[in-house]
């Protein structure tokens, strides 16, 4: 009898905490949707942002995006941090001691399996369509590195076993080989005279699409080992705790 | 035409308002992963409605896409590290129904 009216108060206590949390969430979104619709609706005072500059300026950086000449150009060092933001991200994570418990070699589904030799050459194709269309039109090396990502994410669901069979030493280089080229193009640029990540007149564009290829390499190396989990290497005796099969 | 946006818009907004509410308070793990992917991709038409391609093709990308895969996998761990519990229930069922 005195086990059911615990119960009950615990119900009863639960119950009060979600409503609680509940309130407090309906608060927070509406003060959300409050801002942002009184920003959407508010007339735009006397700026028109930045974007006449950029424009003004667009001939000098080499491509005819926008977005790619203040991603790479204006304001690279903001770019170059990043990359290595990332790479420290995935370093991390190997870092990490690897989650104890089973490992699924693959899901073993033939529909998975044709749908993997499908997709795969495509979104190569996309990635490299998106990273070098980014100096044109939308696209850019993260977003290009994230579609190869996703590939790379696909094989590893059809067969968890390909994250081992790539060579420890490629997987590394790959990884660190676009914040190093960024950052050896910046520092290059100091020698002719100019400033940290000054591309030289006429050297613009070539410049950005090499640093975007080669880092849209490591970027999608690093998300994808995100979602590997843990080093290629890494001991397979700490995963055993579940029921092997 | 304006009047057909302006009416897109406003279905667009209060869906996610909708959208974020659910994933936020839902009891189903599972079913929050996958309302947050599609608040992903609705945020991606979002930016593109704000004219921003760019952002609409790392958001759909990146938020929608390797978010959720990211999110799932540890669903996946969470299932398995902590048995006995309310959310391991169904966790159990689905690796089951996979097996």
């Amino acid at each position: 009898m005195e086990k059911i009216e615990e119960s009950l108060m615990i119900e009863r206590k639960n119950q009060t905490h979600r409503i609680f949390f509940h309130s407090l969430l309906l608060i927070l979104l509406a003060f959300f949707a409050f801002i942002l619709g009184w920003a959407y609706l508010s007339p735009a005072p006397g700026s028109t942002g930045l974007g006449v500059l950029v424009d003004a300026q667009l001939r000098e950086s080499g491509v005819e995006n926008r977005v790619t000449a203040v991603l790479l150009n204006f304001r690279g060092y903001d770019t170059l941090l990043e990359c290595f933001v990332l790479f420290l991200g995935a370093v991390g994570v190997w870092s990490l001691t690897p989650s104890r418990l089973r490992w699924h070699e693959s899901l073993d589904s033939p529909i998975l399996a044709s749908l993997v030799q499908l997709l795969v050459p495509l979104m190569i194709i996309i990635a490299g369509y998106l990273t070098w269309f980014g100096t044109l039109r939308a696209g850019g090396a993260f977003q290009g590195g994230t579609v190869l990502a996703a590939a790379v994410v696909l094989l590893l669901l059809a067969s968890r076993s390909t994250w081992q069979k790539i060579p420890l030493t490629l997987l590394s280089y790959g990884l660190i080989i676009g914040p190093a080229f960024f950052l050896f193009i910046g520092i290059a640029c100091l020698i002719p005279g100019g400033n940290l990540l000054q591309y030289p007149t006429g050297y613009n564009n070539i410049l950005i699409l090499l640093i975007e290829l080669v880092a849209a390499i490591s970027i999608s190396l690093s998300l994808a080992a995100l979602f590997g989990g843990r080093r290629p290497d890494a001991p397979n005796n700490t995963l055993t705790t579940g029921t092997e099969r | 035409m304006t009047t057909a946006l302006t009416f897109f818009d406003i279905t667009l907004s209060l869906t996610l308002v909708w959208l974020a509410w659910h994933l936020l308070t839902g009891e189903d793990l599972f079913k929050d992963v996958v309302l947050f992917i599609s608040f992903g991709l609705l945020m991606a038409l979002v930016w593109v409605r704000l004219k921003a391609p760019d952002v609409a093709l790392t958001e759909a990308a990146i938020g929608a896409g390797l978010t959720g895969a990211l999110l799932l996998s540890a669903l996946r761990r969470i299932a398995s590290i902590t048995k006995g519990e309310r959310r391991v229930d169904y966790g159990e069922d689905r690796r089951k129904s996979h097996d």
